[in-house]
């Protein structure tokens, strides 16, 4: 299977199912349109268990808003040319082959961007975050630049100081 | 450390009535509360009564008389105590310097008066011209702990303004002699509603005809007088007793005559002034009413006071006996009396040492905080001491100075540190630049708000707020969100001096079962 269909198939919903505790979180015929919605969800659900979290004031659990259909929903309210960048910051993750991994991996990984990145590679970081955001909550824009900057420097503070994100908590 | 069971808080916290009792004349003891033991700076799991002290001395330094005892017991239980050192500061009432401390004649309510046979050179406030409905002359009301000094001077005792304290070089007391000592309520062990007397004027001495006050008209049915400054905190909690009782129990009317007493407890959050000795005109509000507090009173013992009404920041040392006077509404407009008002708050709040917690928010969460001690500063005395929530804030910080620092002991997670460091790094910029302008166009956005709720989330889990506490912060947030976002700076200190701001805050603050509401109460002469 190649890289993209691996994708294409569901890995990310699977990323998201290891990291909240094993139950399914997609609706039936709720895979990822593409990779790069593959990786807003995967990205969304380290979103969703990292400690430093999106307040999201979200009735349902952030594992039943772990859906392709809310990250088309976010897509949908980004311009154009935000949905350019978060297209370039996942294809900057797929680039380092982080589709499907773990979530701890995802997060060491965006720690170690979000510090050492070119500005560039963090800013279209930032616009990745923020869809994962608008996906876990309607309250988040994708187009906001601020509160996804608070997490990935949070992320980039432990890098900083050699410390290694954890999972939950 | 789990949470502490209501039936066990509230048994410590009768025993740390009794502690009150027994040692709440010790100025050494700044209050007392209910908490868990520290043991080699570590909380532990056991539930004691809190009490806090200026200093903490070894008990073989401690007089047998002063030492806190280990354990007091409350019907058969014995709750142990654990001693830690508060940084709050109580302010030194020696020498306490007055704003109105000259000499008044004709005289006017709201400056300074005491009485001859006090040993300690003292000063409270005049606080309103009356007849006397015994024999129809014209007396002067104050505390019977400035005038009669605790029901323990000679009737006749002649009365200074200035007050003793206050007394140039120049000035000899038999020229400052206004009146003599009349008659006062008693103070006796137990409880009291009242802690007032009356002097007759003599009659070299000329009253002014409208009895006007200082900087205040006297009051009217629009702004009736309502209450007398009797004690305070040190911490910016002040209380009052009822105007009509005291007036009442010393068969006196208040002049002019007219309808200008309250018939009852002001409402809620009403709005109050005062003149008086060490602070002059300020305003604050009635936060609430029926309150009895116990009160170390010199020469009788600890006294109950009852039926109080609490204010804060409206009075300090020297300012006992002053009329307090319900603000009227827009019809008498006081800006100017206000701009002074606030001044002077700032200028003693400003008198509180730098924001005690920051360095043990340093240590827990990593962030070099304690270099901000400056913009720490200017925050309280420029934005908080502004407004009647601010300062409620401000009171409640440093009166629970002693539980923020048992919170922050541990290391934060690295997680909880580097969402520390990020808001640290964004809003000590943003924060620095809307403090050097009132004016700052900057307005609260859409993301504050939810790093506010954020904040709160992080703070839960690294136990520092407790989960109703939370729950508490995140209710009031909820509330306000809407009504603050984009806000600036002088918009929202307008929003936190209205009443509904301060009602929420006051009542968010009830509900969060551990702060400590007060300190120990104490008469507000100064001497």
């Amino acid at each position: 299977m190649s890289r993209r269909a691996f994708l294409r198939s569901g890995a990310a919903a699977g990323a998201a199912t290891v990291v909240l505790g094993g139950v399914a979180t997609q609706g039936a015929g709720a895979a990822p349109a593409s990779d790069v919605d593959a990786m807003v969800l995967q990205v969304a659900a380290a979103a969703a268990v990292f400690p430093v979290s999106f307040e999201t004031r979200e009735s349902e659990s952030a594992g039943a808003r772990l859906t392709a259909a809310r990250v088309a929903r976010a897509r949908g309210r980004a311009s154009a040319a935000r949905v350019a960048q978060v297209e370039r910051g996942a294809q900057l993750l797929i680039d380092r082959k982080l589709g499907g991994v773990p979530t701890r991996t995802l997060l060491e990984q965006l720690s170690a961007i979000a510090d050492e990145g070119a500005p560039n590679d963090v800013a279209d970081l930032k616009a990745l975050v923020a869809a994962a955001g608008a996906t876990l909550a309607d309250r988040v824009d994708p187009q906001e630049d601020l509160r996804p900057g608070f997490w990935l420097r949070g992320l980039a503070i432990m890098h900083e100081r050699g410390e290694t994100p954890i999972v939950g908590g | 450390m789990g949470a502490m069971d209501s039936g066990v808080r509230a048994l410590l916290a009768r025993a740390g009535e009794r502690v009150h009792e027994l040692l709440g004349h010790d100025e050494n003891i700044t209050g007392v509360g209910v908490g868990f033991r520290r043991r080699g700076g570590k909380l532990t799991d056991e539930p004691v009564v809190t009490v806090m002290v200026r200093k903490k001395r070894r008990p073989s330094l401690v007089s047998r008389r002063r030492l806190i005892p280990a354990a007091i017991e409350v019907d058969g239980t014995l709750c142990r105590t654990d001693v830690v050192q508060a940084q709050a500061v109580l302010l030194n009432a020696n020498g306490e310097p007055g704003d109105l401390p000259e000499r008044y004649r004709p005289l006017l309510f709201g400056c300074g008066v005491s009485n001859f046979s006090d040993p300690r050179a003292e000063a409270g406030t005049l606080g309103a011209i009356v007849r006397d409905n015994t024999d129809g002359t014209t007396g002067i009301l104050s505390a019977n702990h400035v005038i009669a000094d605790n029901n323990r001077a000679p009737r006749e005792d002649p009365i200074y303004q200035p007050a003793a304290l206050d007394r140039t070089r120049e000035e000899r007391a038999e020229e400052t002699v206004i009146g003599r000592l009349k008659r006062w309520v008693r103070i006796a062990g137990g409880a009291t509603a009242v802690d007032a007397a009356i002097a007759q004027v003599e009659s070299t001495v000329r009253v002014q005809r409208s009895y006007r006050g200082v900087e205040l008209e006297p009051p009217s049915e629009s702004r009736p007088a309502v209450g007398m400054v009797v004690a305070g905190d040190g911490f910016g909690n002040v209380w009052l007793t009822m105007m009509n009782t005291t007036l009442r129990e010393l068969n006196v009317t208040l002049l002019p005559e007219g309808r200008n007493v309250e018939a009852t407890v002001p409402s809620s959050m009403s709005k109050l002034e005062k003149v008086g000795r060490t602070t002059a005109y300020t305003a604050g509000r009635a936060l609430a009413t029926g309150q009895s507090i116990r009160v170390e009173v010199p020469g009788v013992g600890v006294v109950e006071y009852t039926n109080l009404i609490l204010s804060q920041w409206l009075a300090w040392n020297g300012d006992s006996g002053a009329m307090v006077i319900r603000k009227g509404g827009p019809e008498t407009p006081r800006e100017a009396l206000e701009e002074e008002s606030l001044t002077r708050l700032r200028a003693l709040i400003r008198r509180f040492e730098t924001c005690p917690i920051l360095s043990d928010m340093q240590f827990a969460f990593n962030v070099p905080i304690t270099e901000q001690a400056r913009l720490s500063d200017e925050v309280r005395d420029e934005f908080l001491a502004q407004s009647d929530t601010g300062r409620m804030l401000i009171t409640l910080l440093y009166l629970n100075t002693a539980l923020c620092n048992s919170r922050l002991e541990r290391r934060q997670s690295a997680e909880n540190q580097a969402y520390a460091r990020t808001l640290y790094e964004h809003y000590v910029p943003v924060i620095t630049e809307v403090m050097a302008n009132t004016r700052s166009t900057t307005r609260i956005s859409r993301t504050d708000g939810e790093n506010y709720f954020e904040l709160l989330n992080a703070l839960q889990r690294g136990a520092v707020l407790t989960s109703e506490e939370k729950a508490t912060a995140e209710r009031l947030g909820r509330t306000w969100e809407g009504t603050v976002l984009g806000m600036t700076r002088a918009q929202l200190q307008e929003f936190m001096n209205t009443s509904e701001a301060v009602s929420s805050v006051r009542t968010a603050s009830l509900e969060m079962r551990s702060l400590t509401q007060h300190g120990t109460p104490r008469v507000l002469g100064a001497f």
